[in-house]
Formats: C-alpha cells, sequence, structure tokens
C-alpha cells in the first residue's frame, strides 16, 4: 500500500494526476476495510478452542453423584446454547468471520463432548471410529451452511483420524469409504477458497491439510501387493508437485503441495537406492497384479493429465516431476533388473544433488548448493548402510565430503562479500 | 445460497444434532426400563492394565466360541445365547450367527478376531465401566483386590432387550463399585 507521501509525490512528478491519486487511496482504503483482522479471527477460534476442550474435559470427569436424568441433560446444555451462538452469527451475517468461525468451533466440540457423556453414562464401548463418523456427520454440513473454514478443517482431522482408524487396523483392515467420499463432498468448498481467498490464511491451511490427508490414508490400500505403494504415493507427489504450480505461495509454508511433493519423491527416492527394495521388488509374483496395482494406475492417470493441462513449462519442480515419473518406469524395469534399477537409482539422486549444486555455485545462491549437498550425503549415507566398505574408506568419504561442504559454503560467502 | 434455505439447513442440522445423540439415549433408557436384568461373572484382568483412563475394563469367559459355516468377518455382529444358573448367575452358551428369536436370552456381540478353524474371539458389547476420575485409582485397587478373595464375587449388572445390552452397574459382594470407592 502507497502511503499519503507517496501519493503526492506522484503527482507532483506528473506520473499520475490528482484524481488517480485519490482513487487508488479509496482503493486501498476499501481493500483494509474489508480485510478481516486476522489477529481478532486468530483470537477467536482460539478462545472456542479452548472452552470447547475444557467442556470436554469436565464432562470427562464424569459426575458420579449427579443422576442419570441430570447428566443426559447436561450433555445437551453446550450444545443448545453453541447453536444459539452459531444462529446469532450467521443472523449477522456471512462477513462476521471471526464470530463464525469461532462459534461454530465450540458446536462442533460441544457435539462432540455431549457424545462422549452419553458414552460414558450407558457404558457404551462403541469404537472410536464409529464415534468419530458419527461426530463428523453432524457436524460436515456446518462447511456450507455457515461457511466455515475452520468446520472444513476439523472435518478434515476428524475423517483423517477415521480413515486410519478402520484401514490400519490390525484387525484386518476395511476401506474406509466413508472417508473418501467426505473428502470429495469436501472438495467445492476448497475450490471456492482458492477461488475467493487465494492469498488467506485458511486456504493456506487447506493447502496443508487436504494433500496431507490423503497421503496419511493412501496406505489402507495395502494388502498383498504393499510394495505398489511406493509407486502409488510416488503418483501422488507428482500430483502435489503439479498442483504447487498453480498454488504459489509467497513462501514454501504457504505451499504445502510443493513441500510434500518434494518430501515424497525424495523419501522415496532414496528407499529405491537400496538394495533391499530391489530384492522386494524383483521377487513380487505376481508382477502386475492387487488393487495397489490399480491405485497406482489410477493416479498415474491423474499425475500425467494434470501435467498435460496444468504444467504450461519446466519451473522448479521440473526436476523432481520428471525424476518422479521416472521412478514410475525404473519400477516396471527394475522388477526383471534389479540391479541395474538400484544402480540406475543412485545415478538419478546423484546427478540430482550435482545439478543443484552447479546450479548454486554458477547463481551464488547458497541454499540451493547447499540442498545439491544434502541430497548427495543422502546418498551416500544410505550406502554405508547396505554395503561392505570397510570402516577406514568411510571415514575417509565422510571426511572429503565434509571438508568439500564447508570448503565450498565458505568459498561462496567470501565471494558474496566480495561482490 | 439463499439466505432462507441457509435457515432451514442450519434448523434441520440442529434438529439432527439433538436427535442422534437423543437417539443414543433413547434406545439405551428403552433396554434399561424394559430390558430383563442379568448377572455375569467377571473375570480377573490383566493386573497391570485393568482401568485405562476413566473406565475399568471387563472381561468376561469364554471369549472364543466355535461356530459352524465360513463368511464370519472380523466386525460381524454375532448372537451369544446365554442360561441362568441356580443363583441367578448367567453364563454365556452358544455363538449364533443368526438372530435367535426374541423370547430367547441372547445378546449380540461383534467378531473380534478369527483364531482359524471355526474358533470366534467376540468383544463383549459391555466391557467398559466409567468411574468418576477421583474414585477411579481406588476402584482399580478393590477392582484388583476382589479376585483375590474367593468368598466374594464380581459381577456385571447388564440389562438386556432383545440382544441390545447397556452395563448396568458392577458389584462386588452385591455393592456397586462406586459406592466401594467412595470411602
Amino acid at each position: 500500500m502507497l502511503t499519503k507521501e507517496e501519493l503526492e509525490e506522484l503527482v507532483s512528478a506528473g506520473i499520475i494526476s490528482q484524481e488517480k491519486a485519490a482513487e487508488i487511496d479509496a482503493f486501498f482504503h476499501q481493500k483494509e476495510s474489508e480485510r478481516p483482522n486476522r489477529i481478532l479471527i486468530a483470537f477467536g477460534i482460539l478462545g472456542a478452542l479452548l472452552v470447547g476442550l475444557g467442556i470436554i474435559l469436565l464432562v470427562a470427569h464424569n459426575w458420579d453423584h449427579l443422576s442419570r436424568a441430570v447428566k443426559t441433560m447436561i450433555a445437551f446444555v453446550p450444545v443448545i446454547i453453541s447453536q444459539v451462538l452459531v444462529g446469532y452469527a450467521l443472523w449477522k451475517g456471512r462477513h462476521h468471520r471471526t464470530l463464525i468461525e469461532s462459534t461454530v468451533v465450540l458446536l462442533i466440540l460441544s457435539v462432540g463432548a455431549c457424545m462422549a457423556l452419553i458414552s460414558q453414562i450407558y457404558n457404551i464401548p462403541g469404537t472410536i471410529s464409529t464415534f468419530m463418523m458419527t461426530w463428523v456427520l453432524l457436524c460436515a454440513p456446518l462447511v456450507y451452511i455457515a461457511h466455515s473454514s475452520m468446520a472444513s478443517l476439523l472435518v478434515l482431522l476428524g475423517i483423517t483420524y477415521y480413515g486410519m482408524d478402520v484401514g490400519y487396523n490390525h484387525r484386518g483392515g476395511q476401506l474406509p469409504y466413508a472417508y473418501w467420499g467426505i473428502l470429495l463432498a469436501l472438495l467445492p468448498y476448497y475450490w471456492k477458497l482458492i477461488k475467493d481467498y487465494p492469498k488467506s490464511n485458511f486456504t493456506v491451511f487447506h493447502h496443508w491439510f487436504f494433500p496431507g490427508s490423503i497421503a496419511l490414508t493412501l496406505g489402507v490400500f495395502g494388502a498383498e501387493h504393499e510394495f505398489w505403494l511406493f509407486p502409488a504415493y510416488m503418483s501422488l507427489s507428482v500430483i502435489c508437485l503439479v498442483l504447487a504450480e498453480k498454488v504459489r505461495g509467497e513462501n514454501l509454508f504457504q505451499n504445502g503441495y510443493q513441500v510434500l511433493g518434494f518430501a515424497g519423491v525424495f523419501i522415496i527416492q532414496l528407499l529405491s537406492t537400496f538394495d533391499f527394495f530391489w530384492d522386494e521388488v524383483s521377487e513380487m509374483d505376481p508382477f502386475f497384479a492387487g488393487r495397489e496395482f490399480i491405485l497406482t494406475l489410477a493416479l498415474l492417470v491423474i499425475s500425467v493429465i494434470a501435467s498435460v493441462l496444468l504444467l504450461k513449462n519446466l519451473s522448479k519442480s521440473g526436476k523432481w516431476i520428471v525424476l518422479g515419473f521416472a521412478f514410475l518406469a525404473l519400477f516396471v524395469f527394475g522388477r526383471y533388473f534389479p540391479t541395474t534399477a538400484q544402480v540406475v537409482a543412485n545415478l538419478a539422486l546423484m546427478s540430482l544433488g550435482v545439478v543443484y549444486l552447479r546450479a548454486g555455485a554458477r547463481s551464488g545462491r547458497l541454499s540451493t548448493m547447499n540442498l545439491g549437498f544434502l541430497i548427495i550425503m543422502a546418498v551416500v549415507l544410505s550406502r554405508f548402510f547396505d554395503s561392505e566398505i570397510s570402516f577406514v574408506l568411510r571415514g575417509l568419504i565422510f571426511v572429503t565430503i565434509g571438508m568439500a561442504f564447508f570448503g565450498a559454503n565458505y568459498y561462496m560467502m567470501k565471494r558474496k562479500a566480495h561482490e | 445460497m439463499n439466505r432462507k434455505i441457509v435457515w432451514i439447513l442450519f434448523a434441520l442440522l440442529c434438529l439432527a444434532q439433538w436427535l442422534v445423540p437423543g437417539k443414543m439415549i433413547w434406545d439405551k433408557e428403552k433396554v434399561i426400563e424394559n430390558g430383563r436384568e442379568y448377572r455375569f461373572i467377571v473375570q480377573p484382568v490383566d493386573p497391570t492394565d485393568p482401568m485405562r483412563g476413566k473406565y475399568v475394563v471387563l472381561s468376561f469367559s469364554p471369549r472364543t466360541f466355535m461356530v459352524d459355516g465360513d463368511g464370519v468377518k472380523v466386525g460381524d455382529p454375532v448372537y451369544v445365547t446365554m442360561y441362568e444358573d441356580g443363583d441367578g448367575v448367567s453364563h454365556p452358551l452358544e455363538l449364533k450367527l443368526e438372530r435367535p428369536d426374541e423370547y430367547a436370552d441372547y445378546f449380540e456381540a461383534q467378531v473380534e478376531r478369527l483364531n482359524g478353524g471355526g474358533e470366534v474371539e467376540i468383544a463383549y458389547p459391555f466391557d467398559r465401566f466409567y468411574m468418576e476420575e477421583s474414585k477411579a485409582p481406588r476402584a482399580e485397587a478393590i477392582f484388583r483386590e476382589s479376585f483375590s478373595d474367593v468368598t466374594q464375587e464380581t459381577l456385571a449388572i447388564v440389562h438386556i432387550l432383545q440382544g441390545q445390552a447397556v452395563l448396568k452397574d458392577v458389584q462386588i459382594g452385591g455393592v456397586s463399585l462406586s459406592v466401594l470407592a467412595e470411602d
């Protein structure tokens, strides 16, 4: 935003007219008044969370000396009060974000407390996933009724918990269909957030919660052909990186897709440099089988379509996306030629490190150069786990890389100071 | 969204937020009011962990039953029939995959684990007794001691109506655990 003095300066320099200056001033004033007070929203939500959690703790005490009827009635008091508050917030209008978001949080927690209290009164053993799903279903409509981002985020948390509890259950997990259903139902709200408030904190949180939730729950597809989950997660990481290009936050924190995508590609690529990885892959029989394979195919198709439609030019994450796709081809190749595949995987990650190292050295950016070093070091360190190299040699290699790391950083800093 | 529709939807949601917990209460109250009272012997539990948080974990015997036929999955509902001995204590008898007729003495349970060879492990639907947190530590000690005292039986008082069970109380020697934990 321009200050009054700066505007006057522009007018006196003849760059803009007096009217234009007044228009610009009015525009920024308007924008300022429309922007909700972020601090106020944050504190409003924090307050509601504290009160709501406080109610749950009070309920957890389990007041034995109260009769069943009294306890049952008490269970509904916070719900009714919160409903009245949400009603009041809706009546005041949608632009009262603080009021809406904080009362919605209160209502969601009150509903949970009410159900928990009833479980206690009647000694209901029930599983946590059934409890969670009932809770989510009773609160999910608030996302659209109140246009509440907090409701959307809390529902995402709830279904993620549910999906993981049902899917990874050691007593024979089942596919959590309800999870996918509710996730899809949240998509239109998320899309609206991106379109209407691309810079809002709530949108940024959604950029983390959405891919994070999917990444946590994708593993439930693992059954007899679990190794296909690696290509599946790789495709998911590629999709994240492609979407990251569209999201484009001001910094890395604002772009959950980018961070999760980088992390996914890097971790899986690093795992594929180990020999145990390819031992397992080469033993997969039948190879193209299982629901994990179908999942991989589906995600691969989505990642290809997303890349074609959304990627105009290969930008920062270009190298990583290429690496991700290359891994998918390598996975199939490695089923028949595991040793070659392992060598290729090592070379690919090393080359990525070298590319960053060079780019960093050329542009003088320390962070880029050190990223290159980190990648190379990760590969070298990993090789020490599954190879029979003598300690002396290992020590020497480490000392060499360490010295190169210090030396390069020192040289670059010197160069910068000199410039 | 039209303001009117928002209000209607919100009113419906509020109603649902009363009705769903309300239905839970209604179902349980019906069992307590109209169900028959049964007494089950509580088995000693792993002494290191009878109490999780604020509830006592109850264990019953037998946990495993033999069933005929395949197709039983973890989480499936199953029906346990029972008989009453001369002291008025009920004992689980058989596991059935089909719901018995409504005059039979039975309760609904869930398959917890399949042990192979037609052996099925079930989760009893009344294996949790919630306690007030201040009483919990004392209750835990009393609960543990009760199993070493052969003169007293620890009984779970359960109301059952058409297979639906509600645990009403846990009694040691005829006195409620929550009363015992008070002094």
